[in-house]
């Protein structure tokens, strides 16, 4: 493809636009909540986040004030706590991580040229789930049980024997859950990016907040797995009592700071750099000038996310770990310094080469250039092991983290807050309140953290709910909480603002009021735009003059409903060539309802009522294989026509298709998950290796081993077999079917044999902690061999329901995936669980 | 259009920083093993063991990752007439191989100057 005129001739067919609108019109009334169109979910997402925001803004007020003066007894320790682990928690669980996500699913179809996110009930899911569960886990708060051990939740703190009550538990499950909204939002993300761009937005046009949300979504993906067994293996401990991080029985508290920060490090990175890719889209707009250094800032954004999983011992340092393991991370935490200021060194030279107009979110990335850069300068110090040990738990850590946090990610959110609201919204917000809400917020923010530096330095460990008189420290508390609330008035002159300015309209709008150069500002609607551009340079609206006119008048590509339905273009990941049109699903309850039967399990369960628990599981679950029956819809019309001679296909198969690649992603996201748990394993028997096996246990029979190995293959042969037969001549062969079934015996009676070897040698997994993690092992995998039953019990059914043939085969496809994904695991559970201790043996 | 599978040619892209994660992971697995097991004095040689095993894992990361770069500035030599997409793929991937090389390097400086256990 070349960048040739405008494909479609005008006039265009009367009916289009109007049918059009018909399929992407929005359901009104209480319909609302069927609503999946990423517009909707996008602004409902980020009114939450910012309702969140609010929230624990408000706790961190309660706390400031009762730092203000010493000796205070406004607030006792106990409700401290549970501020001090709420705010931390809410900031960076239910603001932070889904408002960078919900940005994203506003924004990243608009800025790709895209009409939609490949899986917008996905989208839906995850921001119902997110809300549902997060209100739900606010409300602890006013039943006194809410989590009370710190926002990274060390135990033995948490553990059943110093926290026994429930207020630990609704932090493991109700975060826990939250993150599987995170990890959908994130193969949402990638799949979108890397498929649905405009025709001609290859990678080395693709928006700097595209390469960041790409970037961020893949450090999802691997991070998020860790704390998410992180608190599996928690809450076992609490439930269940198998003894992780109990060192009487072998266990190790170690254990969980290794998984936390393995995800809780690159979290601050998850963080910033989607909020860098705001900035990075800003700056060119309003000094008028393209971004310099675009490849330098798109390897930055890479370097930062590998580098970032490098530090998180960082965190560690007082710990006692060997002291040339803090060499290797406090290299890493130093080396990651260097693309982050790669960065702001790109920001500084494209406003250095244009003129920048100082307009609010200008002001705003101007704010996060200051207090980000300090926040930096102060993370190089604590990377150095001995400033850490000086400096830990005090509230120097405080001043550094919220100058990293408010500075890296809540400044450039309100940039873009207030630069993106004209494109959703018949009004901008005011430029003259935003100047105010701007320079409350920066010397608020400089006014409550700078003095911390000093508190911290001078001795005041941070989480003390008071303090005595005459420590030196009074003056700079009081400052501080001054800071806090100019912070406060600064973020409720923002609300007034929006409640005076902003009114929802996609076809309404003042449209590109800040004559920027990318695709979010094309004229939209609920739709998106009116046909799909083929785009020449990374400022298409700069670079092409009359392309706002050409994609309003349907000149471009795809410029009606080809099936009568929802439609989205499908382009090739590097060059965005377009492969095929998507068939988007419109609104529907499924998405909703297993949203809410899913908090309600995971809820029901946190507060032990276990039988209504069961009932919402199962209803959960008979919404998602609703929603799912409806997925698949095969090629319902012979290819298409999108313009200028181009005939797509409206289906297909394989690794083209976008459902193969959530699924690659999903077991990604499976794998990491495993790969955690055996981190674990081998660390437990790091700190106990006398006791691997432990005391009364022996090694399971190494036939059993062989014997599971040898069945995880045949069952994977098999389902290979099955998809060969019906890659075949028959459009339907009857060997499919028989092979998928036969398929699932060895698998189940791998996964029974390896159980059944455990139990036999009296391997209790509470007992050890070695009993503990085999246990945890086994189960895991016979987790994922029961969905595997599921999934083809699921596959069976569409067989027999006519929906599943040589060509219509994506269930079976991505059934075949986790399949073979599932035997693979089972065979390293089996060659670690079996083969480690004999070779450790001889260590 | 596209040329090449785009999971390979992402995975070229990133096989430096994967590189540098797998020497950071052993680099870390066998400090934490020799300390936890009491052989952070092992000799091989007479060269202290666990240094000696950070400078070999660094040294074949170097030369694995030296090579990639190595391959990617001869494709950019040769390339000259490649398309804009190409030749940002090619330049991102020397770049990143360079930043894994001055990584790989600079995390195993500590086994140079920092005692093994505490």
């Amino acid at each position: 493809m070349t960048d040739a005129d405008p494909p479609n001739a005008l006039p265009r067919p009367p009916d289009e636009l109007g049918r059009l609108k018909d399929v992407w019109r929005s359901p009104r009334g209480w319909r609302f909540l069927s609503d999946v169109s990423n517009n909707v979910i996008g602004c409902l997402f980020i009114g939450t986040t910012v309702l969140f925001f609010v929230l624990a803004g408000i706790l961190a007020l309660m706390m400031r004030t009762q730092l203000a003066v010493p000796q205070n007894d406004l607030i006792g320790h106990d409700l401290y706590n549970q501020l001090f682990t709420m705010h931390g928690t809410i900031m960076m669980f239910l603001f932070a991580v889904p408002a960078v996500e919900a940005i994203a699913v506003l924004l990243l179809p608009a800025m790709l040229g895209s009409r939609e996110l490949p899986f917008p009930r996905l989208s839906a899911f995850a921001f119902w789930t997110y809300a549902i569960g997060g209100l739900a886990f606010f409300g602890t708060l006013f039943f006194g049980v809410a989590p009370n051990g710190g926002w990274f939740m060390y135990p033995p703190l948490t553990g059943k024997l110093y926290s026994p009550g429930d207020n630990a538990d609704w932090w493991l499950l109700g975060i826990g859950f939250i993150e599987i909204s995170a990890i959908a939002g994130a193969i949402e993300i990638i799949v979108g990016v890397m498929l649905m761009r405009s025709p001609g937005m290859s990678l080395d046009k693709m928006p700097v907040f595209a390469w960041a949300m790409l970037v961020f979504a893949v450090m999802i993906i691997v991070a998020f797995p860790a704390v998410i067994l992180a608190t599996t293996l928690l809450e076992l401990e609490r439930a269940f009592d198998w003894p992780f991080f109990l060192p009487e029985r072998g266990g190790d508290p170690l254990l969980w700071q290794h998984l936390f920060w393995f995800f809780g490090h690159p979290e601050v990175y998850i963080i910033f750099l989607p909020a860098a890719g705001m900035v990075s889209m800003i700056v060119p707009t309003m000094s008028g000038t393209p971004l310099v250094g675009y490849r330098l800032v798109v390897l930055a954004l890479i370097a930062t996310g590998f580098l970032s999983f490098g530090l998180w011992v960082h965190h560690m340092y007082a710990t006692g770990l060997p002291k040339m393991s803090l060499g290797f991370f406090s290299a890493a935490s130093s080396a990651v310094a260097i693309p982050s200021g790669i960065q702001v060194f790109a920001w500084i030279a494209t406003i250095a080469s244009g003129r920048m107009k100082l307009n609010t979110p200008a002001l705003f990335v101007l704010g996060f250039l200051f207090i980000f850069t300090l926040g930096g300068l102060t993370g190089v110090m604590v990377a150095v092991a001995p400033f850490d040990w000086v400096a830990h738990d005090t509230y120097f850590v405080v001043a550094h983290l919220h100058y990293v946090l408010i500075g890296g990610m809540v400044f450039p959110f309100f940039a873009g807050l207030y630069y993106w609201m004209p494109t959703t919204s018949r009004r901008a917000l005011s430029e003259r309140l935003g100047r105010w809400v701007f320079g409350l917020m920066f010397v608020g923010t400089n006014l409550a953290f700078f003095p911390m530096h000093i508190t911290g330095l001078i001795g005041m460990p941070r989480r003390v709910y008071t303090y005595p008189v005459g420590m030196g420290w009074d003056g700079l508390n009081l400052t501080s909480t001054v800071g806090a609330f100019m912070i406060a008035s600064g973020v409720l002159l923002f609300l007034i603002d929006v409640a005076r300015n902003f009114r929802f309209s996609f076809d309404d709008n003042p449209g590109d009021v800040w004559k920027a150069g990318t695709l979010e500002w094309l004229p939209n609607d609920t739709y998106g735009n009116r046909s799909i551009p083929f785009v020449r340079s990374r400022e298409p609206l700069w670079d092409q003059p009359n392309l706002a006119q050409e994609v309003e008048d349907g000149r471009w590509f795809l410029p009606g409903t080809t099936t009568g339905g929802r439609e989205a273009l499908a382009t090739s990941p590097i060059d965005a060539v377009p492969r095929y049109i998507i068939q988007v699903p419109g609104p529907g309850w499924p998405p909703f309802l297993s949203a809410v039967f899913t908090a309600a399990f995971f809820l029901l369960l946190t507060v032990k009522a276990l039988y209504p628990a069961y009932i919402f599981g199962a209803l959960a679950l008979g919404t998602m294989i609703w929603w799912l029956w409806q997925s698949d819809p095969g090629p319902t019309r012979p290819p298409a026509d999108i313009g200028g001679g181009i005939i797509l296909p409206v289906y297909v198969t394989g690794p083209t298709n976008h459902s193969w690649w959530a699924m690659v992603i999903l077991m990604v996201v499976s794998g990491m998950t495993y790969l955690c748990m055996i981190f674990s394993y081998l660390f437990l028997w790091l700190v106990n290796p006398s006791a691997w096996p432990s005391a009364g246990v022996s090694l399971p029979p190494g036939w059993a081993g062989i014997a599971g190995i040898a069945l995880y293959g045949l069952s994977s042969a098999l389902v290979w077999r099955a998809d060969r037969r019906l890659h075949g001549p028959e459009h339907r062969s009857r060997a499919v079917p028989i092979l998928l079934a036969t398929a699932l015996a060895p698998l189940l009676a791998a996964s029974g044999l390896d159980l059944w070897s455990e139990l036999s040698v009296g391997l209790e997994p509470t007992a050890s902690a070695y009993g503990a993690a085999v246990m945890t092992l086994v189960a895991l995998q016979a987790f994922f061999v029961a969905l595997i039953a599921l999934m083809a019990a699921f596959t069976l059914a569409r067989w027999w329901a006519g929906t599943l043939d040589r060509v219509r085969r994506s269930v079976f496809d991505n059934t075949m995936l986790l399949w073979h994904y599932t035997a693979a695991q089972g065979i390293v559970a089996l060659v670690v669980i079996h083969g480690f201790p004999r070779l450790a043996s001889g260590l | 259009m596209e040329r090449s599978r785009p999971l390979f040619r992402f995975a070229e892209l990133f096989s430096g920083l994967l590189i540098w994660g797998a020497q950071f992971t052993l680099v870390y697995m066998v400090t934490s093993v020799a300390c936890g097991r009491g052989l952070g004095r092992a000799t091989v040689a007479s060269l202290p063991a666990v240094p000696a095993a950070i400078v070999a894992v660094t040294g074949l990361a170097l030369a694995a990752t030296g090579a990639l770069l190595g391959r990617e500035i001869a494709e950019a030599r040769r390339g000259a007439d490649a398309r804009p997409t190409d030749r940002f793929l090619n330049t991102t991937a020397i770049a990143l191989n360079g930043v894994s090389v001055l990584a790989i390097a600079y995390n195993a400086l500590p086994a140079l100057i920092v005692p093994l256990c505490p």
